[in-house]
């Protein structure tokens, strides 16, 4: 269970990574751990799309101790504000890609 | 303008045959072809393209692709897109934009779908673009006589045989 404001957070983070999206911000209350699980992947392997975003999560993992999976569930369920909006800004992938992410995205949250 | 060509029409054919199906048609050229059963308890939705998740836990996700999408020159030729994307032909002739986009998309997929080769088919009007990996699919239709649109469908949660069933059905 996610509590309103993690599931804000939780969404802030999305769109740190993705941008805005009207379409996941209308299923952001119905975020869960599943959700939290898949925006983790998503952000390991935007790190591919996203040089600011590998800096990141080579930070996140040497210095934040976050080197094993779960380590956004720790950020959100801490509250930290470890994943900073300007740092993820610029995805640079193909939309093909962040399609796929926004669909799993929706689909834990129906 | 990413859903210019998107609409949905669903087309559920009862009695004309033993197996009911159902059409998404997402343009005239690429309509996804559904066993009506399985749309029992399952939720349709829109992301940026029509999805359903079917009570199985299953989802399957489609996605008009178009040169302003991506910010594509309007040279840029569409059925190369998962050629590049997926890594079965070389980056060249794209401007550093371009290359950028479709080297940092093919590292990403690498990644996701462990390496897995992809599988490619061809028809008479068409080629298709299969990677799956796990519970993970994912596929591009180029339909040859349409070069200003490819389709996208990718598969969570099914079976390759399934996808790919599904996907040389559109």
């Amino acid at each position: 269970m996610l509590t309103t404001p993690e599931k804000e957070y939780l969404y802030e983070i999305i769109s740190a990574v993705i941008g805005n999206d009207p379409s996941i911000r209308q299923y952001r209350h119905g975020f869960n751990e599943r959700t939290v699980v898949i925006v983790e992947e998503m952000i390991v392997a935007s790190g591919r799309c996203n040089d600011g975003m590998k800096q990141l999560l080579t930070d996140l993992m040497l210095v934040g101790g976050f080197a094993t999976k779960g380590w956004l569930k720790k950020i959100i369920k801490k509250g930290r504000k470890a994943l900073k909006a300007k740092e993820l800004h610029g995805y640079g992938c193909l939309v093909a890609v962040k399609s796929r992410w926004k669909n799993a995205i929706i689909t834990s949250a129906i | 303008m990413k859903n210019l060509y998107i609409f949905l029409v669903i087309t559920t054919i009862f009695g004309c045959s033993s197996n009911n199906l159902t059409y998404l048609s997402y343009s005239p050229d690429f309509k996804v072809e559904i066993s009506t059963n399985d749309l029992i308890s399952a939720k349709i939705y829109s992301s940026d393209g029509v999805s359903i998740k079917f009570s199985d836990n299953s989802s399957l996700s489609g996605l008009l692709i178009t040169n302003d999408m991506d910010g594509l020159s309007s040279k840029f030729n569409m059925h190369d897109y998962p050629k590049y994307i997926l890594g079965v032909k070389e980056l060249e002739g794209l401007s550093k934009k371009e290359t950028e986009l479709f080297s940092n998309s093919l590292e990403e997929i690498k990644y996701t779908y462990h390496n897995q080769p992809v599988y490619r088919t061809s028809g008479s009007s068409a080629e298709i673009y299969i990677i799956c990996s796990d519970n993970l699919c994912l596929s591009f239709i180029v339909k040859l006589e349409n070069r200003e649109q490819i389709f996208m469908l990718s598969g969570t949660n099914i079976s390759q045989q399934k996808f790919t069933t599904i996907v040389k059905g559109i």
